[in-house]
């Protein structure tokens, strides 16, 4: 901050209500200097977008994808190549768009830079967000561009049949994007990304970005954008699909996911969280190997338990807390997440989450 | 509401069925199960009620569509798009707290079906009490078309209680029996072959078991029937007469919607001249399904010129 700005936002903060007219009078410059001044402020992270709120200094900025989620759920086990009956959901989602929102919850404040557009699901997805608290300041709405959408099937017990992705938005989210947002990237106490953003876009903030990054991996077709410059991540959250991709060694029990996150940390990953459906999680870093097997619980939607682990990390990760603490806590997300039919656990909160923790661990 | 006031002072046709929102996901290359598969998503309005009220309106039929809709986003979509397309919505109704009925299919890289669900339970509101407020102006319709989306205890009400005429839309092989209580109530019925099988006992899988299972269906009751044989060409039968009429010559584009339009063709053609011979109503609902096969949208841009135009130019494939 300037000696200019640190005075302007003083004066803010002590009258939120203030006009720009009043601080041009104060500080004896222009009203359009003012703005300029307010303009930086926002760009660095020290002002929200509306009201001149003052943000408190420490933030988290999540960079990834919204989706529309379109699922159908069968009545009974499906049978292929067959209209099923059961229902159908619509559901605001996506990777970064679920972190996002799974911090929002956990209390962490956090912006969200994505894209979507203007049609029926980019409005859907900008009065979701408004509903939900989270702020969407950083993210742009184009014209004439469909929003993401992600369409599956599930059994009823919740298992995917099959997903397709439309997610050719997400390309939008570019280098020169982020430029524009960077100092307010390099504001936040950590920046989580997920790889819905292009290879060059996920390069280009291993080479920027000078705070801790997390990353979730989505889908074996798009995992492998992270694996340039891997090494800058601090913590990296993977599902057994993607390991092989990431890795090179296909994870499917405790001790191929042990040889798959070593790989991994070898490449210079802090930290990595895996996990393998109905077989169990691992956290593991240079000097622990934390293995939590699957516990027989109510699984009603596996979608976004990856979502609500890296949030968890994310949370842990600002409270500094132990790599045992993080570890157990990542897995109680994924199972709260898991519980519920919707990707993010609605009664998510930091005293849920413990509660799910005690459950799970004493 | 009472709607036995209102009386429409030009001739129209009701449709009483189904109306959805199909979604439908095709993936650029083969799948890799249980994952994210990049592909293209598409939206459109479907149903079988509502694509053959659809076309209706396409073809200047004045056209009231009964149905049900949520009160959710899609319930608002589905509005939007029926008074775009002049379908009269004045005797559906949008019900609270309910979703709108969905149809979501993921498809294989070459189109074919892989899995599909299908969310209809709004459909069991269109109930007997809820047609029974809407009667007299069914009753003062010239023709009331029915889907088998409708639950056979409505159906079995609608054959007992509607006196405008009854023509019916079998819509797959599992919701064709629907009709199984009142077949001897219909004007008219299409089925496509597999349908005419389950609903006859008499196997079609030629013009001559065709025939047959028409037999036993006006016996139970049908006074027309028209057995879709696909490329094979369309049976139209009454007590009278029979005629077989083959498809016209045609550059298949997009199979999906055929059938609906085929159906709505067949009730212009009886809005129209109810006096119409057997084989010339065939050849109104084969070009009509020629048109919608060459069209990639499921409802076609369809028009009574363009099947004037079909009819007179194109020729019938051998």
């Amino acid at each position: 901050m300037t000696d200019r700005e640190e005075q302007i936002l003083s004066w803010i903060k002590q009258n939120p209500m203030i006009s720009q007219n009043e601080l041009a009078e104060l500080a004896g410059i222009t009203r359009s200097g003012v703005a300029a001044h307010i303009s930086n402020l926002m760009k660095k992270g020290y002002l929200r977008g509306k009201g001149y709120i003052v943000t408190p200094p420490s933030y988290v900025t999540v960079i990834g994808g919204i989706n529309m989620d379109i699922f159908g759920v069968a009545d009974e086990n499906v049978v292929d190549k067959s209209s099923n009956a059961g229902h159908v959901y619509y559901a605001v989602g996506g990777l970064g768009r679920n972190i996002a929102l799974n911090l929002r919850k956990l209390g962490v404040q956090n912006y969200f830079i994505s894209v979507y557009g203007d049609d029926n699901n980019g409005e859907q997805f900008k009065a979701d967000a408004l509903a939900n608290d989270m702020d969407i300041t950083y993210s742009k709405q184009f014209a004439d561009t469909n929003s993401s959408t992600y369409l599956y099937v599930n059994q009823p017990g919740g298992d995917r049949v099959v997903g397709l992705d439309d997610m050719s938005i997400n390309d939008r989210i570019t280098p020169e994007f982020l430029e524009d947002r960077e100092d307010m990237i390099n504001n936040s106490t950590a920046v989580v990304i997920d790889s819905n953003l292009p290879q060059q876009t996920i390069e280009w903030l291993y080479e920027h970005c000078q705070r801790p990054m997390f990353a979730k991996a989505v889908s074996v077709t798009k995992a492998g954008r992270l694996l340039k410059g891997i090494g800058h991540l601090n913590t990296l959250v993977l599902n057994a699909v993607e390991s092989k991709t990431l890795s090179g060694i296909e994870a499917t029990d405790k001790h191929t996911a042990i040889q798959a996150a070593q790989r991994i940390i070898d490449k210079g990953v802090n930290n990595v969280f895996l996990y393998i459906d109905e077989v169990g999680m691992l956290y593991q870093d240079e000097r622990h190997q934390l293995f939590y097997p699957e516990q027989k619980i109510n699984q009603r939607n596996t979608n976004g338990a990856g979502a609500a682990a890296t949030a968890a990390l994310v949370w842990a990760h600002k409270n500094e807390s132990s790599f045992e603490d993080s570890g157990q806590l990542a897995n109680a997300a994924a199972y709260l997440s898991m519980e519920s039919i919707q990707a993010v656990n609605e009664n998510l909160t930091h005293r849920t989450l413990e509660l799910k923790r005690h459950e799970l661990f004493e | 509401m009472n709607y036995s006031q209102t009386v429409s002072p030009d001739d129209y046709v009701v449709v009483i069925g189904g109306m959805n929102m199909d979604i439908f996901g095709m993936p650029s290359d083969k799948v890799v199960d249980r994952d994210s598969n990049p592909g293209i998503v598409g939206m459109s309005v479907g149903g079988v009620g509502q694509n053959i009220a659809q076309n209706l309106a396409h073809l200047e039929v004045p056209t009231y569509l009964i149905t049900v809709y949520g009160d959710d986003y899609n319930g608002q979509l589905l509005k939007t798009s029926c008074e775009n397309n002049h379908i009269h919505l004045d005797y559906a109704e949008q019900l609270a707290h309910q979703r709108s009925s969905t149809y979501m299919y993921i498809t294989d890289e070459t189109g074919d079906m892989l899995v599909g669900v299908n969310d209809m339970d709004i459909c069991k509101q269109i109930t007997p009490e809820f047609l029974k407020q809407r009667l007299d102006f069914i009753n003062d319709a010239t023709i009331c078309l029915l889907d088998a989306n409708l639950d056979p205890s409505t159906l079995n009400w609608i054959g007992a209680h509607v006196t405008a005429p009854l023509f019916g839309d079998t819509v797959s092989t599992i919701k064709a029996p629907h009709f199984d209580s009142i077949l001897d109530k219909m004007t008219v019925l299409k089925p496509n072959a597999l349908e005419a099988s389950l609903l006859s006992g008499v196997k079609v899988t030629d013009l001559n078991t065709a025939k047959h299972a028409a037999e036993v269906l006006l016996d139970k009751g049908i006074a027309n029937i028209f057995i879709s044989m696909g490329a094979q060409g369309i049976l139209c039968a009454n007590k009278d007469d029979m005629a077989f009429v083959k498809p016209f010559k045609t550059t298949i584009v997009n199979a999906n919607g055929a059938g609906d339009c085929g159906m709505a063709a067949i009730t212009w053609s009886y809005f129209d001249e109810s006096d119409r011979p057997l084989h010339e109503i065939g050849r109104i609902a084969q070009a009509a399904s020629s048109i919608a096969l060459e069209s990639d949208k499921s409802v076609p841009d369809i028009t009574p010129k363009l099947v004037q135009q079909k009819l007179m130019s194109d020729t019938i494939a051998n």
